[in-house]
C-alpha cells in the first residue's frame, strides 16, 4: 500500500518538475477548447455532449499514452529489481485514473466558460465522468504498455487504442445524454453496470497480463 | 494419433447444409396488399399478391383480416385470379371500442399452399360512414392449421433470403469460436511459453479475421437487399468493423516487434485483451441501441419468432460446419507458419 | 497472325500477373468487385423482380462469397506455400 503511494507520488514529482508535460497537455486542451468554440459559436445539447467526450478522447489518450514511456531504458531495470509488477500496474492505473478524471473536470470548467453548458443532473454528470475515467484508465494504462513493447510506441498505440475505447466511448455518450435530459432509451443505472462489468474484466485482465510484459 | 475424420464431417455437414438449406421450400406468404388502407364499411375490395401460394388448388379459401384474438372478419366473397393472386370482398365493421382512429390489421389466408399465409399490419383501417352486416369474431373460429409440411417461414421483406441464416449468421458464430480458440491458445502460450501456441493463435486469428471479413461483406450484400443500403451504421455493422479493426491490430502489433520470444508474448497478452473487449463490442453494446438486427431495440432475438425449429434443424449443424472447415484451414495455416518459422531459425529462406 | 495474337495474349498475362502481384491492387479489385455488384442489385429493386424471384439471388451471391473468401485464402496461402519450397529447394 505505501509502495502503491510513494510510486504515485514519484509520478507526480516526475510530472510536475517536468513542467512541459503538464503545462503542454493544458494548452493542447485549452488550444482544442478555443478551435471548437470559434468553429462553432451556437452549440445544442447533443453536439456539445458529442464534442466534450470527443475532447475527452484526445486529451485522455495524449496525457495517459506518454506516461508510460519513461519506463523504459535503465530505470526499467531498476524498477524491476524492486518492485512487483501488480503494484506498480495499480499504481499506474490509478494514477492515471485520477489524470483523467482532472482532466475531464477541466474540460468541463474550460468549456462551460466559454458556452453555457447543458448539463441538468450535475451529479449524475460526475458520476458519469468518474467512471468513464476509471474505464480509460484501466483500458489506456494496458494499451501503452502494450504498445511499448514495439518500436513505434505512439503510432501503435493510437491504433491498437481506439477500437478498444470505442464500446466504453459509446456508453459514456448514451450516459451523458440523460443528464443532459435526452432520454436515449433504457436506464441509466443499466449503463454504469455495463461500464463496470467491463471494468472488472480489463482490470481482471489487466492485472493477470501485465506480469509477462514485464519480464525481459 | 493424428485425427482427420473431423474435416472429413465438417465438408459433410456443409454440403447437408448447402444441400437442405436451399432445397427446402419456403411456406406460403403474402407480398403485398392493396390498397394497403381503408375505411370500414361493406363491399371493400382488396387485391393480393401472394409468394410460393397455390390459391387455385383449393376448393375453399379463407380469407381472414385479424384485429387482435377477438376481432377477426371472414371475407364476403372472393375470386382467385391465378395461384399469386386473389381478390378478396369484406364487409368491414366498424372499429371496437376503444380502438384508436385508425388500426392495422393482419390478412390471413388458409389454406394457402403448404401452410398458412401471414402478412402482419397488412391493412390500416379507418373508422368509414357506411353501416356494414358484417361483425367481428373471435380467433377460435377458424382452424388455421399449425403448419406440418417441411418448409423455412415466410418473411416478407426478408422472402427466400431468409436462408442467409446459415451462412452469414453461421458464419459470424463460427467467427466467435475460431477467435475463442485462438484466444485459448494464446494463455497456453503464456502458461507453457511454448511457441508452437502462439504460432496457432495467430493462425486462429488470421482464419478469425477471413470470417469476420466474410460476414461483414455477405452481410452488406444483404443488407443492400433488404434494408436498402448495403452500409447504414447500424450499430451491429459499426461494431463488427470495429472488431475488425481490433483483430488488423493485432498483426499490426505483432508485425512491428522484432524479438520473436517478446512478439509472441506481447501478441498473446493483447490477443486475450482482444477477445475480452469483443463481447461488450458484439453482444453487450448492440442491444442498447436500436438496431436493425434481431435481438436489440426491442426486435425479437435469435432463437425469437426468426429461427423456427426447421430452421434450427439446419442453422446449429451450418455454425458446426463452418467451424469445422474454419479449424481445418487454421491448422493448415499454423503449419505453414512452424514451417516457416524454423526455415527461418536455420537462415534458409528470407521470407 | 497468329504468332502475334499469341505473343499478345501472353503480354497480357503477364500484364494480368504483375498487376496481381502488387498487394493493394489486389485488395482494391476485390474491394471494387464487391461494390460494383452491390450497385448493379441495389439496381434492380422492382417489386416485380421480387416477386417472380424472391431474392433467391441474394442468397446465392452470399454462398459464392463465403466459399470464394475461403478459397482465396487457401490460394494465397498455397502461393506462400510455393515460394517457401522454392527456397527450400535452392539451399
Amino acid at each position: 500500500m505505501t509502495q502503491i503511494w510513494s510510486l504515485i507520488r514519484k509520478d507526480w514529482m516526475i510530472e510536475w518538475r517536468l513542467k512541459y508535460a503538464l503545462s503542454g497537455l493544458l494548452l493542447y486542451l485549452i488550444t482544442l477548447v478555443f478551435v471548437i468554440v470559434i468553429s462553432f459559436q451556437q452549440i445544442s445539447g447533443p453536439v456539445w455532449n458529442v464534442l466534450y467526450w470527443i475532447l475527452f478522447l484526445f486529451v485522455g489518450m495524449n496525457a495517459v499514452l506518454k506516461s508510460y514511456q519513461q519506463e523504459s531504458g535503465q530505470r526499467k531495470y531498476y524498477f524491476q529489481q524492486l518492485i512487483d509488477p501488480v503494484t506498480l500496474l495499480i499504481s499506474k492505473t490509478l494514477y492515471n485514473i485520477v489524470l483523467l478524471f482532472l482532466a475531464a473536470l477541466l474540460i468541463y470548467l474550460l468549456l462551460s466558460v466559454f458556452i453555457e453548458s447543458p448539463v441538468q443532473h450535475y451529479a449524475l454528470f460526475l458520476g458519469t465522468v468518474a467512471a468513464v475515467s476509471v474505464s480509460f484508465g484501466i483500458c489506456l494504462t494496458f494499451i501503452s504498455i502494450v504498445a511499448n513493447q514495439a518500436a513505434e510506441s505512439a503510432t501503435l498505440a493510437v491504433i491498437i487504442g481506439f477500437p478498444v475505447l470505442l464500446p466504453v466511448l459509446i456508453t459514456g455518450v448514451r450516459m451523458s445524454a440523460f443528464t443532459i435530459g435526452m432520454s436515449m432509451g433504457g436506464e441509466i443505472e443499466g449503463d454504469f453496470t455495463i461500464l463496470f462489468a467491463i471494468d472488472l474484466l480489463l482490470l481482471g485482465l489487466s492485472l493477470w497480463l501485465f506480469p509477462f510484459l514485464w519480464k525481459d | 494419433m493424428r485425427l482427420e475424420w473431423w474435416k472429413y464431417l465438417g465438408i459433410a455437414i456443409l454440403l447437408y447444409t448447402l444441400l437442405f438449406g436451399m432445397l427446402v421450400p419456403l411456406g406460403p406468404g403474402i407480398v403485398e396488399v392493396s390498397p394497403s388502407q381503408t375505411n370500414t364499411g361493406p363491399g371493400q375490395e382488396f387485391e393480393v399478391w401472394g409468394y410460393n401460394t397455390r390459391f387455385s388448388q383449393f376448393e375453399k379459401l379463407n380469407v381472414v383480416l385479424k384485429l387482435d384474438d377477438n376481432h377477426c372478419v371472414l371475407a364476403r366473397e372472393y375470386q382467385v385470379i391465378s395461384d399469386y393472386r386473389l381478390k378478396a370482398i369484406f364487409d368491414l365493421p366498424a372499429l371496437p371500442e376503444g380502438a384508436r382512429s385508425s388500426e392495422f390489421a393482419t390478412l390471413i389466408i388458409y389454406p394457402a399452399g403448404t401452410g398458412t399465409a401471414i402478412l402482419p399490419s397488412a391493412v390500416s383501417l379507418k373508422e368509414g360512414d357506411g353501416d356494414s352486416s358484417g361483425a367481428w369474431v373471435p380467433e377460435s373460429q377458424f382452424a388455421f392449421d399449425r403448419n406440418t409440411s417441411l418448409h423455412f417461414p415466410y418473411r416478407n421483406i426478408l422472402m427466400e433470403s431468409i436462408r442467409n441464416t446459415y451462412f452469414h449468421v453461421a458464419l459470424w458464430f463460427a467467427m466467435m469460436f475460431i477467435l475463442g480458440a485462438s484466444m485459448v491458445y494464446s494463455i497456453r502460450y503464456l502458461r507453457s511459453g511454448l511457441l508452437d501456441w502462439d504460432l496457432k493463435a495467430n493462425a486462429y486469428a488470421q482464419v478469425g479475421i477471413l470470417i469476420g471479413c466474410l460476414g461483414i461483406t455477405t452481410g452488406m450484400i444483404w443488407a443492400a437487399n433488404t434494408w436498402g443500403k448495403a452500409w447504414s451504421w447500424d450499430i451491429k455493422q459499426t461494431m463488427a468493423a470495429v472488431a475488425m479493426l481490433i483483430y488488423l491490430a493485432y498483426f499490426v502489433l505483432r508485425s512491428s516487434i522484432e524479438d520473436q520470444e517478446k512478439r509472441a508474448r506481447t501478441g498473446a497478452a493483447y490477443n486475450i485483451f482482444a477477445f475480452a473487449t469483443l463481447i461488450p463490442l458484439l453482444y453487450v453494446v448492440p442491444r442498447l441501441v436500436d438496431s436493425l438486427h434481431p435481438g436489440s431495440g426491442g426486435n425479437p432475438a435469435m432463437g425469437g419468432e426468426d429461427l423456427d425449429n426447421t430452421m434450427r434443424l439446419v442453422f446449429y449443424p451450418a455454425i458446426i460446419g463452418w467451424t469445422l472447415l474454419g479449424t481445418w484451414v487454421a491448422q493448415l495455416t499454423f503449419r505453414y507458419l512452424k514451417i516457416l518459422y524454423l526455415m527461418r531459425s536455420r537462415n534458409l529462406t528470407e521470407q | 497472325m497468329v504468332r502475334h495474337l499469341e505473343l499478345y495474349l501472353a503480354h497480357l498475362k503477364n500484364g494480368f500477373r504483375s498487376f496481381y502481384k502488387m498487394r493493394i491492387s489486389r485488395v482494391l479489385s476485390v474491394i471494387m468487385l464487391v461494390f460494383s455488384t452491390q450497385l448493379l442489385w441495389g439496381q434492380s429493386q422492382t417489386l416485380d423482380y421480387y416477386r417472380n424471384s424472391g431474392k433467391i439471388y441474394v442468397v446465392v451471391a452470399v454462398i459464392v462469397l463465403s466459399f470464394l473468401g475461403i478459397v482465396l485464402f487457401l490460394i494465397n496461402l498455397d502461393r506462400r506455400m510455393r515460394k517457401m519450397e522454392k527456397d527450400l529447394n535452392q539451399k
